[in-house]
Parts: structure tokens; C-alpha cells; sequence
């Protein structure tokens, strides 16, 4: 009798649940991207494993339209100071040069921490399906390449899924009435004024990017501690930026922890918070050389579709702001 | 006695909530009375299908899931981690299980683990097609498990120990004493079946590895010749694993845990009131409570934490408290049986869901006369007023012929109606436990009508049985264009079935061939799909050598059935299944010990493919291709069990 029961004891101790095994630790991934604020201001970064990244070269555009259902946001180029004023009148053959003068009351893109407050603003009531436009008429106002560009822009009213626009050149009393489908793979749908076409090249797919790495223009007193290059506008300065996949990607700043110490169970339970667009994040500016470096102490927590990552700079080299590489190193959580 | 009727209105309305002296009085009522161990009146004519101890043994079957994959009839393949068993249009839920006369997984409309259900103790399990019986609302189809008696030993030991290739372990041992008078029996068991993988080289595990603890108790006192009583209560933990996939790019694991309990109490009273009548009192007691946690792993840190996601099975736990009171009479010519059956069933997980209480109560009031004309025709008829306290008042009538019971070739014919209730989630839970379905707490119980006859031929070493079985159901819940659950689906089921049982003291060979006809969409539209069934049961004795060898197998062709999703038929068509199990058996000093050595799931293929089509209005589209679980690949099995004395 004892034999069978140290027989069952052996029998009952061999067959358990498998220990999980050890796996070794992953290393991070460190990626290398040039930005070149006149020929290519813009890298998409497509966090993986591995993580890719897309280069795009510089483009003339000077509108984009929010493409997410039920949004309605129309925002100007965040690379070039373009300027707007709201006339408030819905006459658009009244507005010509004369309604510009020296009180004129010109507005930009205000980028804020976790939204962009759009210079051409509620254009319409958009409690409707179909919004329904205030049909104000505005005069955006530009300068590239050493030319000043005037033009007027009214929003006709937008369809379930289309925006309706009538724009021209302020001197001019011709004008053109444009059509741009909402586009559900990309965030937004770009246009270019001067060439009266929609740019279609410059977005990946939204499934395609989480960051997108490139440059806004923004008041330099919001921003003392980053580096910036100047603009036509001396109030405004070019600033390095993180557009972010808001549709996909919720970010929290952590600024306490070490990289190395970050890991899933200290991101999973952090508030993190949708944000469209991050000023200067990761540059700093040296106080005394008032060269570019690099915020190491900044660390980004990204969380999309249930995946995380940290990302950190660790390097930054260029001759100027214009034209620098940064180096990032990305940790899958 | 005022007291008992007290504590038994007490233990309907709340059965976990008895107060103390109730439950001592609820006790005591147990232990003055006595019970028979088989309380369902069965006839032997319902019984259609036997799986005996030497069948468990040879196709080495640890628990009730495993041996609902050979019972015949029934089709079982597992699919995301979940089994899937069926009855032609029948799931398992609309289908009785009893064990010594008692509901073994609560009430059928209620996701119970089958593999909390061991078979170490079981005798038999055997398959009643449509019974005459009063107590069970839905007897369509009753699945009956005997437990092993408890022998006449002053003390008496069984120790079962089996090892497999995959490195399962079974070992349960068995205690009993007895006095005569008091006979007590406990038994202890562990159980562990380990993964199964899709791909060996992958952590993820297609079937997560299970331990399943029991204690299983059962006491007898004879208090006088004629007055027995009976006490059982099997308790059961099975624990499971499932591991998760590594995330790319990270050293991190997501694994899901589940961890069923339950435990349940019966005992039945037996009064021989006089020479013809006999008076029962039933009482039962059954709690589980099913948990599912998802659990982040860092394989390189080994840091473990409960996950923060939802996605997982939701918690459930039932309780059901079951009181039963009968008389039966056997008189010649008429016998007649009459009783009372009151039931509570409670969500001990979710008592409340939007301020409505999770529990319902049957109330069966129900009387079946059995008529005997010499011995050409026997004359079964009975019937049931049902009353469940969400849905009203049922009449349930169940008919039956006999013709020539004993002579050598007998006829049945059987006709019932028996009804099976929707499950919980659709009853009473909110839309996020039902893909976005709104709940319908009025859902009418899913009736079944049953239609069966057959023909049973009588030899002395050969018995034959031919037969066939129809069954409509109706009031199944669909989905209504509001979203929400409506009694309005119908099904059906046609089986013609044969079998042989050969049998003599050396060899024992069972065959049997059936061919099935599903229509799952009887209320859409007309389509019928066919399968066919073999199975075979063979166990050999070889002469003057102690040695036994026994052969399970079988066989269901490519399995096809269609289903409503969004208002949508699909339609699934499943690869054929085949199993087919030896087993060589010796015994040894004086056949106290048993040595055996089998293979089991011999042609197996454990992954089949399952192919989902959307019906059009002029053809079928392929919309989705799977690959279920038809059951464990092959393995080696050694067995061992010693009795003493």
C-alpha cells in the first residue's frame, strides 16, 4: 500500500502546469531622421517592430481639411506663417484689397497642448449632418519665396462628407468653386490655393504613421526654452514639432522616470491624453551657446491600439535648426 | 413537519440564505428519511446508448466533456477555447444530465464546465431518448451518469493512477468503510491535462492546460431494512491555463486564467408508505461560480499583474436549491407515479441587473399512469403543468406504447413535449454580455416536441435496436430587427438509428450506425444537411490468460449546419471526425490490481478545418475559414488500479 501511494505521489508531482520560461531582455531601437525645413520638412514615423519611417519632400499647399467624420476643422499650413482674417461678410464680390488695412485683425493656427485652434475657426452650425456655413469670407495672407500672396477663401455649405469652397485672388474678381471629398485613410485632405489643385501625396494612410515629425510656425514668446528659426513674421518663429495620429495614438509626457525604467505596468495605468500636435518636445536650447541639444529627461508614452511605446531623443546634429538630424530611441512596452 | 415545510418554502425563495435552524431541520429531514439511489422512474426502452466502466477506461476518459466526444449521437469540437456540444438542432444546454437521479450541471440553460464532472466514480453513462419521466422539464434527450456502489466492505480501497505520453496525469483514490449500517465512502482526485499546441514552437496554446481537484462523498445508513438513506455531495475545482502569445518587439505575455468551483449536496428520502406505495422526498443543494483573469506576464522580469483589459469571458456563477416530492404506486395492472418539483435557480454573480432580480423558479406539479395489458401492450401517459415564475403556466403531456415488452421483438413508440429554457445572458444580462443584443426577460422557454419509435430485438446473447427520432423545437431566441432577443426560431432533428449488442462471457462487440438530418433554421428557411454516425464498442476477453482487450471507436462524416447571425444564414461545414481507442488490460493477484496500456485518439487529427459560408439568395459565398478542435492528438496511455480487497 505505501509503494502505491509514493507511486501516486511521483505520477501526481510529474504532471503540472510548465513554468513560463525566461526570455531575454528586447533592446530598444534607435532611429536616425533629417529634417530640412525648405526641402524636406517632414519624416512619418511607424512605430513597430521594427519601427519605419517615410521622408516627404516639401510641397506647396496652404489649406488642409479634417477628414474624421462629423469634424469639420480647416487648418493652414503649419510650415509657412499664413495668416487670416475673418471679414464677416458673406459678400463674396464686395471683398477685394480695400478690405484690408492697418486695423485688419489677422489671426494663425494656435497650437495648443492637446488641440490646434484653428485661425479660420466655426465657419458654420455644424449641428447638422449637412453643416450649414456662416458663408463669412475670409483673406488668408502669405509670403513665399520673397512674394506675398492675398487670396480669399468662403465656405460654401459642406455635404455629409464634402467641403464646398469658392476662393480667388483678392485683386481678382474670378474665383474658383472646389470640391474635396472627406477621405476616411487620412487624417486630413490638402489643397493648394496657388495651384488650384488638392495635394494628395503628402499624408500616408492613417494606419500607416503614428508621429510625424516636422516643423509649426507659432508666437516665439510661447516658447522661450526651444530653438526656432525665424519667419517673414518677427513675432513668429519656426518651430521643430510632433504632429501625432490622434485618431490612434494617445500620448503622456513623462519627464520623472528613467527610459530604462519605464515598462508596461508603470504606462498602463497613466493618464494619457490625445494630443494633435507638440511643440519643441525633446529639443532644447543650450543657454549659453544657444545651440540645438537634445531633452534626453523627456520621455514620450505613446499608447495606440492597445500597444505602448517610449520614445526618447538622444542626439540631435546640425549645422542650424534648418537642417539637423535627430536620433530617437524607441522601447515597445 | 411544519417546521420542514417552513425551511423547504424558505429554501426556494432563498437557498443560501437558509437560517440556521432550517437548515439543521432540512438536514435532519434528510437523515430521517431514506432514498433510493435512482430517483428518475426510467424505463429500459428509452435507454438507447451505454457507455460502460470498460469504455471509459479504453477511450480513457477523465470527465464528461471528454466523454461527450464519443458518446454516440453527440458531436463535440471545441472552437476559441469554448466546446461546442450538440444533439443534431440540440445544444448541450437544452439536454438533461443527471447523475444518481440528480442534476448534475444545474439547470441546462446555464454554461456549465463539463469537465468539473469526473468519471473516476462512474459506473455507466447512459443516453435516454425521450423518457417517461415527471420530474424533468426537458427530457427530449437525458444524459444519465450511474456512480459506482458502495461495496458491503468494512473497509474497502480503490487507487486508479493513469500516465499518458502527453504527460497527463489522472490519479484518484477511494476510501470506503462499512458497518452494514452505515457505509461511508470518500474519494479524492487529481486530475492534469496538459496543452495543446497549433504549433509546438509557439507559446500560445491552442487548449489550455487544466488540473481538476475533487472530493466526492457519499454516506449510507441503512436505519432499517426497508429504509435507506443517501448523501452525496462531489465538489470540484478545475483550474485552467491559457497562454498567450509573446507581443512582438516586447519580452511580455498576456495569459488567461479560468478557475471553475462548485460544489453540490443532495439527498433523496424513501418511504415505503405500504406494500404498493412508495413515498419521496429529494432535497439538493448546487453552487459554481466560473471566473475568468487575464494576467500580464513580463517573461524577462517575471513580473506578474492582473491585466486592465476587459476583453475576456465575463464571471458567472449559479446556484440552484431543487426540492422534489413523489408517490409511486406499483399495482398491477396500473402503475401510476405523482409528485411535486420545486426548483429555484439564482446568478450568484450578478444578483441584480438593471433592479431586476437573476433568478427564476419552476414549479412541476406532474402524474404518469402506466397501464399493462397482460403482456402484449404496456400504456404509458402522464402530464406535467409546468409553471416558471417569469414566463406562466405550461402543460406539458408525454405519451407512451410498448408493444410485446417481452416478447422477443418489442415496438415503441414515444411522443412528449418537454421544454428547456433560454440561457441566462439572454434572459437577463446587458447588451455588452450579448455582442450588442438587448436582453428579453419574458423570452419564452424553447419548447420541444418529440416524436420516437423503435424496435427492439431480444436474444439471449444478441440484442438489436432500430429506431428513429424527431425532434422540433420551437421559441428558440433570435435576434428581432429592435435587437433585441424574440421567441422565433425553430429547428429540427432527424436521426434513424441501428445497433447490435453481442455479448457473451467472452466477447462483447456493440455496433452501431445512424444516419442524422439538421435543419437549425427551420424558421428561415428549408435547409436540411446530413451526417452519418458509426461507432463501435468492442471488448474481448481472451480465455485463461487474465488479459482484456478493448477497442472504442468512431466515426462522423462531414458535419454541416446553418446558422442566423445579424439576420444573416451562414453556413458551416466541418471536416469528418474519427476516433478510435485500444486498450490491452491484465489482471494480477487475484484481480486486485489492473494494468493497462492503451492509445487513444488513434487516427485523430486534432485540428479540423471549419469553413463559414454566407447564404445568398442564389448561392453561398465563403466568408471565413477556421480551424476548430476535433479533440487531443494521439497519445499512450498506462493505467493502474489496485483494489483492496
Amino acid at each position: 500500500m505505501k509503494k502505491a501511494v509514493y507511486v501516486f505521489l511521483v505520477f501526481s508531482i510529474n504532471s503540472c502546469f510548465t513554468p513560463d520560461g525566461y526570455l531575454p531582455k528586447i533592446d530598444s531601437e534607435t532611429i536616425n531622421i533629417t529634417l530640412n525645413s525648405t526641402e524636406k520638412p517632414s519624416t512619418y514615423i511607424k512605430l513597430g517592430f521594427p519601427t519605419s519611417t517615410l521622408t516627404k519632400e516639401k510641397i506647396n499647399w496652404q489649406l488642409r481639411f479634417e477628414n474624421t467624420a462629423d469634424e469639420w476643422g480647416i487648418y493652414t499650413n503649419p510650415t509657412e506663417p499664413i495668416r487670416i482674417f475673418n471679414t464677416e461678410i458673406n459678400r463674396y464680390d464686395l471683398i477685394n484689397l480695400n478690405s484690408i488695412d492697418g486695423n485688419t485683425t489677422w489671426g494663425y493656427d494656435d497650437v495648443k497642448s492637446n488641440n490646434i485652434k484653428s485661425a479660420v475657426g466655426r465657419w458654420g452650425d455644424f449641428d447638422f449632418p449637412n453643416p450649414e456655413s456662416y458663408k463669412d469670407v475670409y483673406i488668408l495672407n502669405w509670403t513665399q519665396d520673397s512674394q506675398d500672396y492675398y487670396y480669399k477663401l468662403q465656405i460654401l455649405d459642406a455635404d455629409i462628407n464634402t467641403y464646398h469652397f469658392k476662393y480667388g485672388p483678392l485683386d481678382e474678381t474670378s474665383f474658383q468653386i472646389e470640391t474635396i471629398n472627406k477621405y476616411e485613410f487620412q487624417l486630413y485632405s490638402y489643397f493648394s490655393l496657388v495651384n488650384n489643385e488638392q495635394v494628395k501625396t503628402i499624408e500616408p494612410n492613417i494606419n500607416e504613421w503614428h508621429i510625424h515629425s516636422s516643423y509649426q510656425v507659432d508666437s516665439i514668446i510661447k516658447h522661450s526654452k526651444i530653438p526656432y528659426s525665424s519667419t517673414s513674421i518677427g513675432s513668429l518663429g519656426l518651430f521643430p514639432s510632433f504632429e501625432l495620429n490622434h485618431e490612434h495614438v494617445e500620448i503622456f509626457v513623462d519627464t520623472v522616470t528613467n527610459f530604462e525604467q519605464i515598462n508596461y505596468v508603470h504606462s498602463r495605468n497613466l493618464k494619457f491624453e490625445k494630443s494633435k500636435n507638440s511643440i519643441g518636445l525633446f529639443y532644447l536650447k543650450d543657454t549659453i551657446t544657444s545651440h540645438v541639444k537634445s531633452n534626453s529627461k523627456q520621455n514620450l508614452i505613446l499608447r495606440s491600439d492597445d500597444e505602448y511605446y517610449v520614445i526618447r531623443a538622444i542626439n540631435i546634429i546640425g549645422s542650424s535648426f534648418n537642417n539637423h538630424s535627430i536620433t530617437f530611441e524607441i522601447k515597445k512596452l | 413537519m411544519k417546521d420542514i415545510y417552513h425551511c423547504i418554502s424558505q429554501l426556494l425563495t432563498n437557498p443560501f440564505k437558509l437560517r440556521k435552524h432550517c437548515s439543521i431541520m432540512i438536514v435532519s429531514a434528510c437523515l430521517i428519511t431514506c432514498i433510493a439511489n435512482q430517483t428518475m422512474a426510467q424505463d429500459s426502452t428509452s435507454c438507447t446508448y451505454i457507455l460502460s466502466r470498460d469504455d471509459i477506461e479504453t477511450s480513457n476518459l477523465q470527465n464528461l466533456e471528454e466523454a461527450l466526444s464519443i458518446l454516440p449521437m453527440f458531436h463535440k469540437y471545441i472552437k476559441n477555447g469554448s466546446p461546442q456540444i450538440s444533439y443534431g438542432s440540440l445544444g448541450i444546454d437544452n439536454i438533461a444530465v443527471f447523475k444518481d437521479g440528480f442534476p448534475a450541471a444545474l439547470d441546462q440553460n446555464i454554461n456549465y464546465d463539463f469537465r468539473s464532472i469526473p468519471l473516476w466514480d462512474i459506473d455507466r453513462i447512459e443516453i435516454h431518448l425521450t423518457p417517461v419521466v415527471g420530474q424533468v422539464k426537458n427530457n427530449a434527450i437525458v444524459i444519465n451518469l450511474y456512480s459506482l456502489k458502495i461495496p458491503e466492505q468494512p473497509i474497502w480501497t480503490k487507487l486508479n493512477l493513469t500516465n499518458t505520453s502527453s504527460s497527463d496525469f489522472h490519479g484518484s483514490f477511494i476510501l470506503g468503510l462499512s458497518n452494514l449500517t452505515h457505509s461511508g465512502q470518500v474519494g479524492i482526485s487529481r486530475s492534469f491535462t496538459n496543452d495543446l499546441y497549433d504549433d509546438e514552437r509557439l507559446r500560445s496554446t491552442s487548449l489550455g492546460a487544466f488540473e481538476r481537484y475533487d472530493l466526492n462523498i457519499k454516506y449510507q445508513y441503512k436505519i432499517l431494512p426497508s429504509v435507506t438513506l443517501n448523501i452525496r455531495s462531489d465538489n470540484a475545482i478545475v483550474h485552467t491555463q491559457n497562454k498567450g502569445k509573446i507581443i512582438p518587439g516586447t519580452s511580455r505575455v498576456t495569459d488567461q486564467e479560468n478557475d471553475f468551483n462548485k460544489h453540490n449536496i443532495c439527498g433523496s428520502l424513501q418511504l415505503k408508505a405500504s406494500k404498493h406505495h412508495t413515498l419521496s422526498l429529494d432535497g439538493m443543494v448546487h453552487h459554481f461560480k466560473n471566473n475568468n483573469t487575464l494576467i500580464d506576464k513580463d517573461l524577462n522580469t517575471g513580473q506578474q499583474n492582473l491585466s486592465t483589459h476587459t476583453n475576456t469571458y465575463p464571471n458567472t456563477g449559479y446556484n440552484q436549491g431543487l426540492i422534489r416530492l413523489s408517490l409511486k404506486s406499483f399495482n398491477k395492472p396500473l402503475d401510476y407515479s405523482l409528485g411535486i418539483d420545486l426548483s429555484n435557480t439564482r446568478d450568484n454573480t450578478y444578483q441584480y441587473i438593471d433592479a431586476i432580480s437573476t433568478v427564476y423558479n419552476d414549479y412541476i406539479a406532474y402524474g404518469i399512469l402506466s397501464y399493462r395489458l397482460k403482456n402484449t401492450l404496456i400504456l404509458h401517459g402522464g402530464l406535467r403543468l409546468f409553471h416558471n415564475n417569469l414566463t406562466g403556466n405550461f402543460l406539458l403531456p408525454q405519451f407512451q406504447i410498448e408493444l410485446a415488452p417481452r416478447e422477443v421483438i418489442q415496438l415503441n413508440f414515444t411522443s412528449n413535449t418537454s421544454v428547456s429554457y433560454a440561457p441566462f445572458r439572454q434572459l437577463f444580462y446587458p447588451t455588452n454580455f450579448n455582442e450588442g443584443v438587448r436582453n428579453n426577460v419574458s423570452l419564452n422557454p424553447i419548447k420541444q416536441n418529440t416524436i420516437h419509435a423503435n424496435v427492439i430485438l431480444k436474444q439471449k446473447n444478441l440484442n438489436a435496436l432500430s429506431g428513429l427520432i424527431f425532434i422540433v423545437q420551437s421559441d428558440i431566441p433570435r435576434v428581432a430587427e429592435s435587437n433585441t432577443f424574440n421567441s422565433v426560431g425553430k429547428s429540427s432533428s432527424f436521426s434513424t438509428y441501428a445497433s447490435i449488442d453481442l455479448s457473451n462471457d467472452i466477447v462483447s462487440v456493440k455496433p452501431s450506425a445512424m444516419m442524422h438530418a439538421i435543419n437549425n433554421t427551420r424558421d428561415t428557411g428549408n435547409l436540411t444537411f446530413f451526417y452519418p454516425e458509426l461507432n463501435l464498442n468492442t471488448h474481448i476477453r481472451i480465455p485463461n490468460s487474465k488479459i482484456t482487450v478493448g477497442l472504442n471507436a468512431k466515426y462522423i462524416g462531414k458535419h454541416t449546419n446553418s446558422f442566423i447571425s445579424n439576420n444573416i444564414i451562414y453556413i458551416a461545414e466541418q471536416q469528418k471526425m474519427r476516433f478510435l481507442s485500444l486498450r490491452i488490460k491484465r489482471s494480477f493477484i487475484k484481480e486486485k490490481l489492473k494494468i493497462s496500456f492503451g492509445i487513444n485518439n488513434i487516427l485523430q487529427t486534432p485540428f479540423i478545418s471549419n469553413d463559414i459560408y454566407r447564404l445568398t439568395e442564389i448561392n453561398r459565398e465563403s466568408v471565413h475559414n477556421e480551424r476548430v478542435i476535433s479533440g487531443y492528438p494521439r497519445s499512450f496511455t498506462f493505467k493502474v488500479v489496485y483494489t483492496n480487497p
